[in-house]
């Protein structure tokens, strides 16, 4: 959650997000001209917040440092006399116009991130249906579809095993084709095939194991999202689509 | 679908006056069906789906209808019909939230100020590199970039042409469904912002 007092400062050297957040609040504090930063005020507590932040033993990130040390180094350069002839160095001036531009800068998107967090949020102050992933349209098949259900998938299992002959086997063997095993055909068949229909895949069952192999890896592919099922009229053949393309495209 | 829809008033009517009805009983019936599509489709239902499945009503029973329904969802209804990210969306009323949220038994959603500020920037300044974030923010931004990103609130656009080719990011739909927005133009501008926060005008902006 957003929580208005994650972005006061209740506990302010303990929660700065950054040097700009700890100078920007400084300046604030003593209603300071944040276009005519005073580098010896601002740098003075600056470096008194760091020094109670190192007593209370809190880590501090190496971006502080490296602004007490832009801060030092400006207000060093101030009080010297100018040399002209030294035209690398930066210019105090500009670097302390600079400090401005950049805190004015960091307090627009601090002020910004502030107004999204009064913002109605989804899922802490308003919500809404949630959507129903099972049920997402299919692009890029030009068969004329409607989504099979589970009963449309049953009954077409039932033919299968009329098929096959039910009842008879009553010895007991090996499984030699595993769900596992069932799954990696139907995927391999999907990489190549994209959409197969489900009385081509039963088409190759010969045995009862095999066929329930093959139903509980649709399932098994279906539930996981890899496929999605079609019927283009009632009673009528089931169309294994593969989800793997789309699922790409999206992400 | 269309004799559907004018079957029910199929006679032609002779006086303005019972035209007029005519007309208001048609814009009912469409707003009983976009509020039925409103009921099943959870995410922003855009104007354009709606005509898709009204395809011989005018843009402007569309528009009424959505008019007629915004009345029935507004003020103190528990479902309030809001416009967002470019669609219309059933939503719960926000007075309520406690009430829902203690039903569903969810947590709110916790996002933290670092990631609140990236966001905020990369929201106004996108596309937008990680080193240019770090960079307004004066702190390392990793951790910020990727908890926005596992949550869908920002994702990668491209890539800047520039040395090492780093991501560029940008928000998405998520980010607006999330924080109610119609799109980021109803952002605050910077410069209101700025004004708000008293900042000097005219200060030489980038952007």
């Amino acid at each position: 959650m957003l929580e208005r007092d994650e972005i006061k400062f209740s506990l302010p050297f303990l929660n700065f997000e950054g040097p700009l957040d700890l100078l920007l609040h400084l300046v604030r504090k003593n209603k300071l001209d944040i276009n005519d930063i005073p580098i010896s005020e601002v740098t003075r507590q600056y470096l008194e917040y760091l020094e109670i932040m190192r007593a209370l033993n809190i880590e501090i990130a190496s971006e502080f440092l490296v602004m007490a040390a832009t801060l030092l180094y400006i207000k060093s350069r101030s009080l010297l006399p100018r040399h002209e002839e030294v035209e690398e160095e930066e210019d105090p001036e500009e670097m302390r116009r600079e400090m401005s531009r950049r805190l004015k800068e960091y307090e627009k998107f601090r002020e910004a991130s502030r107004a999204l967090s009064e913002k109605p949020i989804l899922g802490r102050d308003v919500f809404v249906r949630e959507e129903d992933s099972e049920r997402k349209e299919i692009k890029g098949t030009d068969v004329p579809l409607t989504e099979a259900s589970l009963l449309d998938l049953i009954s077409a299992f039932r033919e299968v095993m009329d098929r096959v002959g039910g009842g008879e086997i009553h010895a007991v063997t090996v499984d030699r084709l595993s769900i596992a095993d069932a799954m990696g055909f139907l995927i391999d068949r999907l990489e190549s095939e994209r959409v197969i229909r489900f009385s081509d895949v039963m088409e190759e069952v010969r045995t009862r194991a095999e066929a329930i192999a093959f139903f509980l890896a649709i399932l098994e592919l279906a539930f996981m999202g890899r496929i999605s099922l079609h019927q283009e009229e009632p009673f009528g053949d089931i169309t294994i689509i593969s989800r793997e393309e789309r699922v790409q495209e999206e992400s | 679908m269309s004799g559907h829809l004018n079957g029910q008033d199929g006679e032609i009517q002779g006086r303005d006056e019972a035209g007029k009805g005519d007309d208001l009983q048609r814009v009912e019936r469409v707003a009983s069906i976009v509020e039925s599509l409103l009921l099943v489709s959870g995410k922003p239902l855009t104007e354009e789906k709606i005509r898709k499945v009204l395809p011989q009503e005018e843009g402007e029973a569309v528009k009424k209808a959505l008019n007629l329904l915004k009345e029935k969802y507004g003020g103190d209804s528990g479902i309030l019909l809001e416009f967002v990210s470019g669609g219309y969306q059933l939503r719960t009323n926000p007075a309520n939230q406690e009430y829902v949220r203690n039903f569903l038994q969810t947590r709110p959603p916790r996002l933290s100020r670092a990631a609140l500020e990236t966001l905020a920037i990369v929201a106004y300044r996108q596309p937008i590199t990680r080193a240019e974030i770090e960079d307004l923010r004066g702190v390392d931004s990793q951790g910020a970039i990727k908890t926005l990103l596992e949550r869908k609130l920002i994702r990668v656009v491209g890539k800047k042409e520039v040395p090492g080719r780093p991501f560029l990011f940008g928000t998405t739909k998520e980010f607006l469904e999330t924080f109610s927005l119609e799109s980021l133009n109803s952002l605050p501008s910077l410069e209101e912002i700025a004004e708000m926060l008293g900042h000097d005008e005219g200060e030489g902006e980038e952007h």
